[in-house]
């Protein structure tokens, strides 16, 4: 059985970082698909969440009926949610990626370490965000027009967070800025 | 304009879900429209009549129920101090909200195809201007495009220039934006309100399930609406912002409507028979559209009024004269005589090696055709439902608490193999 492109990345992720939460998994395929360009096929929306495509979920299901990834529940402070891990035979099942995906990959999960779901969530939505701007206007979408926006739907995070957010995005170049 | 007499009048439509479903003279002068009115002859379920002969209710029907149930839904949520306290509503923006929800349902399906979803295969491909474009990717546009296209060039007057809504400042955009719009930027507002139209829990899916079973005859479908709409709530939590959630006590309702829907996709949406018909009649309309509209056999993109309108001309009638017409081909004619590629064999995993060659084999010898389509959009538990408890504000998802949930197959796979009998026999 060979996995497609968008399993055998789920894996790998997994593979790297167990007791992943499904939130942040899905922010981290977010940025790969939009941030690293990997040739993944997700339709992203936004959603309170943040970006979220329910073809990843998919993904992530037929993966666990499949037995090549577990998931069992975490409690957290006032949320239970699921940790996902990779199987053994996951591991088994697993292939190669290609140099550059491979890079891609460490990179964004480099950027993702000692993020909690809610920073990644805010990170993904300034990229989204972002994003949207730059095909409205055919031009680089400016910095305020991203802060007003991403403040605008998520008023829980002050713009002082999402500047910082925003700017640490910047450097990386993972928006134009 | 409607007159100032008219402008408070309450409309009463019967309906064997809701007994009334009630509309204003703005809701009514939409539903008066002639594009409205295309509506009742779209069929909800396509040719499921084929398997269950009494599946002959409209999208016209449906519409008017997804805008009651998603009305009875935020009217619920509106009712709770707590909830308008954590979306950071004052009480007098509740009218404008409600109004945009209830026309946002009222057109979510505005631009479906003939034959509903058996006609997306004749949608073209997206231009790489379009926010869902990937390179190297063939998506193709969506009803959902077709929907906000024609509420956008079809639909614009009427939502903005009504005297009902005259004082509610109600743009077109502010309902695309509920149906998945990203031309616009989301708001506060579209972002949480979107879930009431396509969502885990949203009414939608909630009267299709309840209409689908009433008139097929069956009762998978069944769920207390009552219980589920006076259930829903907005939660918050430290990790996210305000969420669309079932109250803790109503978690069982939330249960039975998700095991509804399994029920039905594998019983009604999921047949075996059913789906070859949508086959059929994908590739009937690719024929007929051959020779009557275009060359490739699609649809015109949704980016013109006059496109738009060329699209909205074709109904299930106009499709229905043209097989009865012997226009769609091989496939018409196995329509128009009832006489389905046959059902032969199914797997649980996708085929490969012998299994795949010896299925290719039957089909180029006799003709055939294999259907991936438990991959179809239309069957999916994909976000988990929130289950919110209001006394220590802590959240869990329906999965959690639901053993039965947890034990259901999240994406049964079933490949199903089907031949052309006629072509066996020769």
């Amino acid at each position: 059985m060979m996995l497609t492109q968008n399993e055998n990345v789920i894996l790998h992720i997994l593979h790297e970082r167990p007791n992943l939460g499904k939130t942040a998994l899905m922010k981290i395929i977010y940025f790969l698909q939009h941030v690293k360009r990997l040739e993944l096929e997700y339709d992203f929306d936004i959603y309170t969440y943040g970006p979220y495509a329910s073809d990843v979920t998919d993904t992530l299901d037929n993966l666990i009926s499949d037995g090549f990834v577990s998931s069992v529940v975490h409690s957290y402070r006032n949320y239970s949610g699921y940790a996902l891990s990779i199987s053994e035979t996951g591991k088994e099942m697993m292939h190669l990626l290609s140099d550059e995906d491979e890079k891609e990959v460490q990179e964004i999960l480099t950027f993702a370490d000692g993020k909690s779901a809610k920073d990644l969530e805010l990170h993904a939505t300034i990229v989204f965000i972002n994003h949207l701007l730059c095909v409205q206007k055919g031009t680089i979408a400016s910095k305020d027009d991203v802060i007003k926006t991403v403040h605008d739907i998520k008023p829980h995070f002050d713009k002082k967070t999402i500047l910082e957010a925003y700017d640490s995005l910047a450097r990386r170049e993972y928006i134009s800025s | 304009m409607a007159s100032k007499s008219n402008i408070d009048k309450e409309y009463k439509v019967r309906d064997p879900i809701y007994g009334f479903i009630r509309l204003d003279a703005q809701e009514m002068a939409i539903v008066n429209s002639p594009h409205f009115q295309r509506l009742r002859r779209i069929k909800q379920l396509s040719l499921t009549d084929m398997v269950y002969p009494s599946a002959n209710h409209t999208r016209f029907e449906h519409s008017l129920g997804v805008m009651q149930m998603a009305s009875d839904m935020f009217e619920n949520i509106a009712r709770n101090p707590n909830t308008l306290r954590r979306l950071k509503l004052q009480l007098d923006a509740v009218p404008r909200i409600k109004k945009i929800i209830r026309l946002a349902a009222l057109l979510h399906d505005i631009g479906h195809a003939p034959f509903s979803h058996s006609g997306e295969d004749a949608m073209p491909p997206l231009p790489s201007n379009h926010p869902r474009y990937q390179p190297n990717k063939r998506k193709c546009y969506t009803h959902e495009d077709y929907s906000i296209a024609a509420i956008k060039f079809l639909f614009r007057d009427l939502i903005e220039q009504h005297s009902v809504c005259e004082n509610l400042g109600i743009k077109a955009e502010d309902i695309v934006a509920l149906l998945g719009d990203q031309t616009g930027l989301p708001t506060r507002t579209s972002i949480i309100w979107k879930e009431l139209i396509s969502g885990q829990l949203d009414a939608d899916r909630a009267d299709y399930l309840l209409r689908d079973s009433l008139h097929i005859g069956i009762n998978y479908g069944l769920f207390d609406r009552n219980r589920l709409v006076s259930c829903m709530t907005i939660g918050e939590s430290e990790e996210e912002s305000s969420f669309l959630a079932i109250e803790e006590g109503g978690w069982h309702v939330a249960e039975s409507l998700v095991i509804a829907r399994y029920q039905m996709f594998s019983q009604v949406y999921f047949h075996k028979v059913r789906r070859i018909f949508d086959y059929h009649l994908g590739k009937a309309l690719q024929e007929i559209l051959r020779h009557t509209e275009h060359d490739e056999g699609l649809f015109p993109e949704p980016t013109t009024a006059d496109n738009l309108m060329r699209y909205l001309d074709c109904d299930d009638w106009k499709i229905s004269g043209a097989l009865k017409d012997r226009k769609g081909g091989e496939h018409g004619d196995i329509i128009l005589n009832r006489n389905p590629f046959k059902y032969e064999d199914e797997w649980d995993h996708l085929p490969e090696g012998a299994e795949l060659s010896e299925a290719n084999e039957k089909i180029k010898k006799y003709g055939g055709y294999i259907d991936y389509g438990a991959k179809t959009k239309w069957y999916k538990l994909d976000k988990d439902i929130k289950i919110f408890r209001e006394k220590d504000k802590k959240t869990c998802s329906l999965s959690m608490k639901s053993e039965l949930i947890k034990a259901m197959p999240r994406l049964p796979k079933v490949i199903r193999l089907y031949i052309n009998q006629t072509g066996r026999r020769s």
